[in-house]
């Protein structure tokens, strides 16, 4: 067996590789029971007693699915998650990079005010913030959307506090070469705050594609709805319609999971580093 | 020009467009929620300043007061499971080799939006066909109306909402814990320290922190639980499980914009106040570990 000290102890427990048995259990037969049923046909979804296995396998419930209004959801999904996720990371790594490299006046209290700003439940903005945009024009409206979900607190912690980790001798020195502030964010900070970058990428990638009540609440035509309002609303005139809901729910994972897959090499020394630890 | 100034211009570019964000999308909707809900504010009615009318009623109502114990019930069982939970596959991730499977896999409840994470315990919960009563049935126990009682819906939803969320844990732990130097759990073992001794002693100690971030962001998201409510138990059986945003929610939807204000800013004055308490709580463990 390799040993990697660094990687951690391999361990010598039985009792590990069953508590890691049992955590896959709880985690993954929720899904399976989800992803069984959506290649169930429909008599068998909710048979009793249960099917565990179909009897044949159907991929009806995905072809009604595409020729839905959901695939178009998907599309509108992918626009507004791309759109709120790149604006996340500009902004608040700029913000970020005020807060960790430069001195002004005001500098602490105005990051404690940010933070209490966290606690502030979405229901509770959500009224005033719906007006403010039927005041600018916005309802109904991809930006209507993206923009209210951009500032976020989270990210605003994240990339202050792994940007403090960035000596000041390496700006210093780029300085002396007579790099611009600009162009010392651009081409030096944000290459080394990549394992911040793509904890961000992860966590807000999956915050707005899985963002319900708002995009309900903004979104009046059914052609703009998002994936989960989307799915929603796919509860059946005569109750629910499982197969299609599940086929969807597997559908939905399918992003997300591939963009964690993407960032999961940097995400983790994201975390560590940045002093999560509080 | 003075110095703290120049100060001051060199990173308003930087910080102008998340200030303005923030002022528009967080703090004007803030003082609008406050304006809203000194005002009587129904629909067919002229809008008319109220006083604190609207807190007086929603404090003596029964339904707030259902609500609030619910949200506070729901936070402080939730929570610590959700730790615990997440300290077990945090510790399970460390141990086993094959971690980037794993981890992905672990994390799969989490990348499910809330809405299809409560439709899909609907399906496995359900009274005639779910796989829950299924198994229980299989060893001989009578089948459970899972949403029939607000003492069964709330099990169930602390359930899935732990099933959810443990995974968020799990990762920023497992982050701390690939932060403990090797060197110090084996300098114990050599010492004799057992399994448990090593986990009370160093990694308990270590994670702590972490644990206190992770805890902090999972209790103010636990106490504006909405989603999950709206899809499992739609606040039900009675009211029962009625979270605070949901009735906020539904006093919005009637037209009662001043009752429904003054529920929002009730609910984030208990947010602030327990992520206060919790801050003072645990300072002193925290630091003592950091």
């Amino acid at each position: 067996m390799r040993t990697d000290s660094s990687e951690g102890r391999r361990t010598d427990f039985p009792l590990l590789y069953a508590a890691a048995t049992l955590c896959l259990i709880i985690t993954v037969a929720p899904f399976a029971w989800m992803f069984l049923s959506s290649i169930k046909p429909t008599s068998e979804i909710l048979k009793m007693p249960p099917v565990w296995l179909p009897s044949t396998i159907t991929f009806e419930h995905y072809r009604r699915l595409w020729s839905s209004a959901f695939a178009s959801s998907m599309v509108n999904s992918a626009v507004v998650s791309i759109s709120i996720t790149l604006t996340t990371i500009l902004v608040n790594s700029m913000a970020g990079f005020a807060f960790a490299k430069y001195r002004f006046p005001g500098r602490e209290r105005l990051f404690t005010l940010l933070l209490a700003t966290m606690m502030i439940p979405g229901q509770v903005t959500m009224i005033p913030v719906f007006i403010l945009l039927k005041y600018l024009g916005l309802l109904n409206s991809y930006t209507g959307l993206v923009l209210p979900g951009t500032a976020s607190v989270f990210a605003i912690f994240l990339m202050r506090q792994f940007m403090m980790g960035i000596p000041d001798s390496v700006l210093e020195a780029a300085r002396l070469d007579g790099a611009s502030e600009p162009r010392l964010f651009a081409q030096i900070v944000l290459p080394l705050a990549m394992p911040a970058i793509a904890t961000l990428v992860i966590f807000t990638f999956m915050a707005s594609w899985n963002e319900f009540l708002w995009a309900l609440i903004i979104m009046l035509d059914e052609s703009k709805y998002t994936v989960p309002v989307a799915l929603a609303a796919l509860n059946g005139q005569y109750g629910t319609d499982w197969g299609l809901l599940m086929a969807g729910s597997v559908v939905t994972i399918l992003p997300v999971l591939g963009v964690f897959l993407l960032m999961q090499k940097h995400y983790i020394r994201g975390i560590a580093t940045s002093g999560l630890k509080g | 020009m003075s110095r703290p100034r120049k100060y001051l211009l060199r990173v308003l570019p930087y910080l102008f467009p998340l200030l303005l964000l923030l002022g528009l999308f967080a703090a004007l909707p803030v003082l609008g929620t406050i304006e809203n809900s000194f005002f009587r504010d129904i629909p067919f009615l002229p809008r008319h300043w109220a006083g604190f009318e609207n807190y007086r009623a929603i404090l003596s109502s029964s339904d707030f007061r259902k609500s609030l114990c619910f949200t506070l019930l729901f936070t402080a069982v939730s929570v610590p499971i959700e730790i615990v939970l997440g300290y077990v596959y945090a510790l399970t991730l460390n141990a086993v080799s094959r971690r980037r499977l794993l981890q992905a896999v672990l994390l799969l409840p989490w990348a499910l939006p809330l809405v299809v994470a409560g439709r899909l315990w609907q399906l496995d919960t359900d009274y005639h066909s779910g796989i829950l009563n299924l198994l229980l049935t299989r060893f001989g126990f009578e089948p459970v109306n899972w949403l029939g009682t607000p003492a069964r819906a709330f099990t169930l939803l602390v359930v899935a909402d732990s099933w959810k969320t443990a995974p968020f844990v799990a990762i920023i732990l497992y982050a701390a814990l690939t932060t403990i130097p090797q060197s110090l759990y084996e300098q114990a073992s050599v010492d004799g320290a057992g399994l448990l001794r090593r986990f009370l002693f160093i990694t308990l100690p270590l994670t702590l922190p972490s644990a206190f971030v992770a805890g902090l962001f999972r209790s103010v998201d636990a106490l504006r639980i909405f989603d999950l409510v709206f899809v499992l138990t739609h606040g039900g059986p009675g009211g029962g499980t009625t979270s605070l945003s949901l009735l906020a929610y539904r006093y919005y939807l009637s037209g009662d914009f001043g009752t429904g204000g003054a529920v929002s800013v009730l609910l984030f004055a208990v947010a602030f106040l327990v992520s206060l308490l919790l801050v003072r709580l645990l300072r002193a463990p925290t630091e003592a570990a950091v």
